[in-house]
């Protein structure tokens, strides 16, 4: 049954591999028999949890681009910006590389996440014309790159504490600056949630049936 | 490679029911859905309108940035800033907030704050570091909420909002209407007038005008509006009088108001009051009470009507009733007595007469007939001091001859006139010059004229022009005898010694001290008549006389002498004694006790001049001409008197003489052994030590300018005394015309008896007098109160 082109896994094995401390146990234990960690041989509902927290992340994406990011008080005028508006101003008033900085981070990275995450849920439902190596990397890609979407979370959070000014100037956090750091977080989970042996396990599932002769 | 193989394992799908297949996670993505739609609904629901505020120019208003203020709170913010279509104005949509939106009606009022300097202040100068921002008036009552409001340029003067009275001012010109000058009532500010508009046909301008409530009670359909220039400047009897009323009037006008008729009723907002240039102006402006319903009449008038103008009043006892409405001539009488008379067309309102009701024409008829037959006449009277315009006076004649109101040819009644034309301060002029023409100003002249001229004679002589020379000499010095401390101590004893002497002469007068010495001269003309009787026998005394002097030569007088040069040497002795050496200390002493007791005299003197002792005086020289005829009765007594003396020489020629003089030789004798002795011996040289300190004393007079003083005295003195003497030579004719001016006027007087024919008229022409003086007051009253009457004629 085995093929050169197709790898044992450990379930085909009968097996379960720990993800914790990498101890193998027979299929069908629960816990780790050395870290005590639980042990699954395949995620419960992994797609369906990514496609929640990636929903939830969706959610939250909205009003952290509608409502402002950073409230700056000055004992002349209110100033409030959201994150485009904010990128866009900084790029007008010179500072284009701190601008695209700011858009790269806070809006090209976590659409690419969205899109990245979406492509593989999706891709795991109809693998038949997917490339798992591809797909492994794009999701070794998001996972990586997802903690530094929150750069712009970052700049509020260091602004708001440094610039205390009482009257004269003061910067608060603005409700898309929690939506946002939801978003990511959301994401964050979205990704962790998918279980990346599902890729080889539908992928080789399809070269299986395509490779079977049909049934007449 | 050869990997075991494991079987294939046993993988068996759950099994569950439908919702089995679905994780908790889902929760997740529900709970921020349901988060986020919150938010949603929460922003949505707390979303006031947007409203559009049309402006033409939006200078400093950004999106996003600028707020709307209401009371200096933030009730909205500029959302967006474009261009209406045509691109003639900017449209601000404003979002309001929701709990403001219903105040935001069609009474709302929008405009952009901007930092203003004017006369009223400085404001909005929070703008110059926030930027512009938009300021709403809203009412506090909810309305229908609009969408769309025009802007305003700037911040309204009268909001709207504010109690109070709002009405228009109308005024010709545009010079007493400044945006933003104050109402003043009183000198205080009630209120102001909004920006001044043209009105449509350029003819006037106007302006709205607020005042505030309490003080909109003030003003009525009867104010009457005028441009306050914060100064005022009067000119009337009682001076020049500036005022200065307010400060703020001072820099930008401001205009007045003031009830000038009582009754006005409640003002409606909207209603249009003119405004006059000044308050005389206002004051005299009869339009308004004169708009009523009217009846026309006429007058004719053979006088010249120059100086009665169109809308000249018609004046009933001072009250205007009417107004002349038009001039025409009209033709009267035929051949010779052709001629063209003046017919003045006027109306009169019945409502200032007090006929109000129906067919007001009726009875203004009516009253008009009575009036005429109680001798009421319409006659031309010039108008203010000058008189230089006419009016058309109403006024009661006596003695009217009876007529009766006619009907002109075009049916207009037509008043009877009388024919005194004059103006009423020239008419009061001319009776007050009669009365005065009468007054007999030539006789009083002349006794004025007389009595003047003897005081010339009086004043003229050479005495009384040498006078104040003379005075101011004695003046001198009597200044150097004042100044002596001698008289400074001796004013008390002077004080003392006056009273003392105002007590003698209040006795002598009491005690009937003239009376006193009347009797003493009565006595005295006794004894004159007894040395009258005496003097007849003069004669015989002389020749007595040359009996005696006979008898006297035979006497042994060549002993008598040379007993009498003895005598002399034993006097030289005498002074050098040492008793009479001492006798110079006691003269200086005698003669500063005789210094002070002239300063006491002074002093005296000066109390007596003072005192009413002078006036005693005075009585007693009135006697002393009586006196004075008595001694001139007297002298006529003096032959028997001379008798008299003449009985006594004879008996004095009897005396035994020799006898005499033979008691005088052992006399002389006794004072030889006298003078002879050794203390008298030494009485010269004493003497002559006294002299030389008596000389010593005198120089230090001298030195003292004493004797100077003294000299000057005396000749002043006496050239006063001179003076008075001269003086007293024209006594006598001065007296004679006093009499006779005292005759003079004893004669007038008796013309001016009480029932004197002058003296009635005198009554009546100051009786004239003080009914035009009377006039002349009020009329100053009158002018002082209002000057203008002067130019303007009422």
């Amino acid at each position: 049954m085995a093929r050169s082109d197709q790898a044992l896994t450990a379930r085909a094995a009968g097996l379960v591999g720990c993800r914790h401390c990498g101890t193998v146990a027979p299929l069908g234990t629960e816990l780790c028999p050395r870290c005590k960690g639980r042990l699954h041989s395949r995620f419960p509902h992994s797609l369906q949890r990514t496609w929640a927290w990636w929903i939830a992340g969706l959610i939250t994406y909205v009003p952290a681009n509608l409502y402002p990011m950073m409230i700056m008080d000055t004992f002349v005028t209110s100033y409030k910006s959201t994150i485009v508006g904010g990128a866009i101003e900084l790029i007008h008033s010179g500072d284009a590389f701190v601008g695209l900085v700011v858009i790269l981070a806070s809006v090209v990275i976590p659409t690419s996440k969205f899109l990245a995450i979406a492509y593989v849920a999706l891709a795991l439902r109809n693998p038949r014309k997917v490339n798992p190596h591809l797909l492994h990397k794009v999701y070794e890609v998001v996972e990586f790159i997802g903690r530094w979407s929150m750069i712009d979370v970052f700049v509020v959070a260091i602004l708001s504490a440094l610039v205390h000014l009482g009257a004269v100037a003061t910067i608060l956090p603005g409700i898309a600056a929690i939506s946002f750091g939801s978003t990511v977080i959301f994401t964050m989970f979205s990704a962790l949630s998918l279980d990346p042996r599902l890729i080889w396990d539908t992928t080789e599932e399809a070269k299986r049936e395509r490779s079977r002769p049909r049934r007449a | 490679m050869n990997d075991p193989v494991p079987g294939e394992p046993d993988i068996q799908p759950g099994k569950g029911g439908l919702l089995s297949g679905l994780s908790l996670i889902w929760l997740v993505p529900v709970v921020a859905i349901g988060i986020t739609l919150a938010m949603v609904w929460q922003a949505y629901s707390d979303r006031g309108p947007q409203i559009e505020i049309v402006f033409d120019n939006a200078e400093g208003v950004v999106a996003n940035e600028t707020v709307l203020k209401y009371r200096n709170v933030d009730i909205g913010k500029v959302e967006e800033v474009h261009f209406a279509d045509d691109l003639r104005k900017v449209i601000v949509s404003v979002r309001l907030d929701k709990s403001i939106a219903q105040y935001a009606d069609s009474k709302a009022q929008f405009w952009i704050v901007r930092p203003e300097v004017s006369a009223q202040g400085i404001s909005g100068l929070t703008t110059l570091l926030g930027g512009v921002f938009l300021e709403a008036s809203l009412d506090e009552k909810p309305g229908e909420p609009q969408m769309h409001f025009t802007g305003l340029s700037g911040r309204p003067l009268i909001s709207g909002n504010e109690k109070g009275i709002e009405f228009v001012l109308s005024a010709p010109s545009g010079g007493t209407i400044e945006a933003g000058a104050p109402i003043i009532y009183k000198g205080v500010s009630v209120g102001l007038i909004d920006r001044p508009e043209l009105s449509a046909d350029g003819k006037e301008v106007t302006a709205k005008a607020f005042v505030r409530a309490p003080y909109d009670q003030l003003v009525t359909t009867n104010s009457r509006f005028w441009g306050a220039s914060g100064v005022r400047v009067d000119l009337s009897t009682s001076g020049l009088q500036v005022d200065i009323a307010n400060l703020s009037a001072l820099i930008q006008g401001g205009l007045e108001f003031e009830d000038m008729e009582a009754g006005g009723g409640q003002v409606e907002k909207g209603h249009v009051f003119s405004v006059y240039a000044s308050r005389d102006a206002a004051s005299s402006d009869t339009t308004t009470v004169l708009a009523g319903p009217s009846v026309s009449y006429a007058a004719i008038f053979d006088s010249s009507i120059l100086g009665l103008s169109i809308g000249a009043p018609i004046q009933y006892q001072g009250l205007t009733i009417g107004t002349v409405t038009g001039t025409s001539g009209v033709v009267s009488g035929v051949g010779a007595a052709a001629a063209v008379e003046m017919r003045v067309d006027m109306r009169i309102v019945p409502g200032r007469l007090g006929i109000d009701g129906g067919d007001i024409e009726a009875k203004t008829a009516s009253l008009m007939k009575d009036l005429v037959a109680q001798g009421w006449r319409v006659r031309l009277a010039g108008q203010g001091l000058l008189g230089m315009s006419l009016k058309v006076d109403l006024v009661k004649v006596a003695d009217a001859p009876p007529e009766q109101i006619v009907q002109g040819p075009d049916g207009t009644p037509i008043l009877p006139r009388t024919k005194e034309v004059s103006t009423d301060l020239a008419e009061t002029a001319r009776t007050a010059m009669n009365r005065l023409q009468a007054l007999p100003i030539e006789r009083i002249a002349d006794s004025v004229a007389e009595l003047l001229d003897n005081l010339n004679q009086v004043v003229a002589s050479n005495a009384v022009r040498e006078a104040p020379g003379e005075v101011v000499g004695l003046v001198g010095d009597l200044r150097s005898v004042v100044t002596s401390e001698a008289v400074k101590g001796a004013v008390s004893g002077a004080s003392d010694s006056l009273t003392s002497l105002s007590q003698i002469l209040e006795q002598m007068r009491e005690g009937g001290a003239v009376a006193n010495l009347i009797s003493i001269i009565d006595e005295a003309n006794g004894i004159a008549q007894s040395l009258d009787q005496t003097a007849t026998g003069l004669p015989q005394l002389t020749e007595k006389l040359s009996n005696l002097a006979d008898t006297a030569a035979s006497l042994p007088l060549d002993k008598l002498i040379d007993q009498a040069d003895a005598v002399l040497a034993s006097a030289n002795g005498l002074i050098q004694s040492p008793g009479v050496q001492g006798l110079p200390e006691q003269l200086g002493a005698t003669l500063q006790e005789l210094d002070k007791a002239v300063s006491n005299v002074t002093g005296i003197t000066q109390r007596v001049a003072d005192s009413t002792a002078l006036t005693n005086l005075l009585a007693a020289l009135d006697r002393t001409d009586s006196i004075s005829r008595s001694i001139d009765q007297t002298s006529q007594g003096l032959p028997a008197l001379v008798d008299k003396i003449n009985a006594v020489a004879s008996e004095a020629q009897a005396l035994p003489l020799d006898q005499l003089v033979t008691s005088a030789t052992d006399l002389v004798n006794s004072a030889n052994a006298l003078v002879s002795s050794d203390d008298t011996a030494r009485l010269p040289a004493a003497l002559g030590s006294a002299l030389d300190q008596v000389a010593a004393a005198l120089a230090e007079l001298r030195e003292g300018g004493a004797v100077n003083n003294l000299n000057t005295t005396l000749a002043s003195a006496s050239s006063a005394a001179d003076a008075i003497s001269q003086a007293a030579a024209r006594l006598p004719e001065l007296a004679n015309r006093l009499d006779a001016l005292s005759q003079q006027a004893q004669g007038v007087l008796a013309a001016y008896d009480s029932r004197s024919p002058f003296n009635s008229q005198t009554v009546t022409a100051l009786r004239d007098l003080s009914v035009a003086a009377r006039a002349v007051t009020s009329l100053a009253q009158f002018i002082e109160r209002k000057p203008n009457a002067l130019l303007i004629g009422r």
